[in-house]
């Protein structure tokens, strides 16, 4: 026989008739008696779960007033705009009160994204209106007519007699004679009469 | 009034002692076994103790559980199979291999006669360790006479005929290898 083949055989019957090491269930059930005496595994376990629950609660509750807090200082930015801007005349004033109100309030009744969006949507339109009140964003002019720029200019310029032209009297007088000039310098010419 | 978790407590030592019979039964009966089965594949004889030991630890978490168990003694055997595997896994050399090597030369052998067993034995080993996984195992495992082949498929989770074919091509391959190893 090939001594390799009886090598083989060998190895695996002495695998096969491998005796444990004396007392060694007695070692064993002794570390067993040892490991049943304390708190018990699933107890062990169920305390681990415990306490996960309550760190994960915390971090819940943590979290929820976190949000909170962020909403409540976000809210009055939006709540106080209409105190910041005059109404408009035809608008009440407790229609614009009760406006903003609505809106900061919404928030708490949505999810966390719808809330995110209402809170940045308003200081949108915050800046928008307050720039309309800047100093550096005046009114568009509006045209002045000929009297007023006339009396503007002789304001200005504090002369009593340009101020006395813009008499009703003076103004007619005035547009009378250019009337006669007018007519003067256009009327038909009598060639019989000029020869 | 006992807290919550000091009656949970309780029950448990209730409940341990009174599967503290059926544990010492489970020990006396399986543990030579399980010995059997850590030893063939881990070749120490402290380390194949621990994973008996450790077996039965895990038999002890889930005394809860042992009554839905069909087979006892299968549901033993692979919690030792996994637990030598993952041993194996974290141990990095296997230092041990001339302890079990030394015990199987006879003792009054002259030194060259010991010499040159030891050298076969050594390459034998060798030649188990680089044999595919799966052919590995059903190996050690058929050499464990109270594991027949059903069990031994139940364990690495093959059918019987599988197993037939991969011990039959482990052998052959061993043959082959030894053999080739000795005409150098």
């Amino acid at each position: 026989m090939n001594p390799d083949h009886n090598a083989v055989d060998r190895v695996l019957d002495a695998l096969r008739h491998a005796a444990p090491p004396a007392g060694m269930e007695r070692r064993i059930l002794n570390t067993l008696e040892i490991e049943a005496r304390r708190p018990s595994l699933s107890v062990r376990s169920r305390k681990t779960w415990m306490t996960t629950v309550a760190y994960c609660a915390g971090l819940f509750v943590a979290a929820l007033i976190s949000t909170f807090t962020i909403q409540r200082h976000s809210a009055p930015v939006v709540s106080t705009l209409p105190v910041a801007q005059a109404p408009p005349s035809n608008i009440s004033r407790s229609s614009v009160a009760t406006t903003p109100t609505m809106v900061a309030a919404a928030p708490t009744l949505h999810p966390h994204s719808a809330t995110v969006q209402r809170s940045v949507q308003p200081r949108r339109v915050e800046m928008a209106q307050s720039e309309d009140m800047l100093v550096s964003h005046p009114a568009p002019p509006i045209p002045l007519t000929e009297q007023e720029r006339l009396l503007l200019r002789y304001g200005r310029g504090g002369n009593a007699g340009d101020l006395a032209q813009i008499s009703n009297d003076r103004k007619a007088a005035k547009e009378e004679q250019d009337a006669a000039e007018f007519q003067a310098f256009f009327a038909p010419i009598e060639i019989g009469e000029s020869e | 009034m006992a807290s919550f978790e000091e009656s949970l407590a309780l029950l448990s030592s209730i409940k341990s002692e009174a599967s503290e019979v059926d544990l010492t039964a489970l020990v006396e009966t399986h543990s030579a076994l399980l010995f059997r089965l850590a030893h063939s594949l881990l070749r120490s004889r402290s380390d194949a103790e621990d994973v008996v030991q450790d077996t039965f630890l895990r038999v002890l978490e889930r005394s809860r559980t042992m009554s839905e168990i069909r087979d006892v003694r299968l549901w033993l055997v692979r919690i030792a199979w996994n637990l030598s595997i993952d041993r194996i896994r974290r141990r990095k050399t296997r230092s041990t291999e001339s302890e079990f090597v030394e015990s199987l030369i006879a003792p009054g052998t002259s030194a060259d006669r010991a010499f040159e067993e030891s050298r076969q034995m050594h390459a034998v080993l060798c030649e188990i360790e680089h044999l595919p996984k799966s052919e590995r195992h059903v190996l050690l495992l058929s050499s464990l006479e109270e594991l027949d082949t059903a069990e031994i498929a139940a364990i690495i989770g093959r059918s019987e005929a599988a197993v037939r074919a991969l011990l039959f091509r482990a052998r052959t391959r061993l043959r082959a290898r030894l053999e080739k190893a000795g005409t150098r």
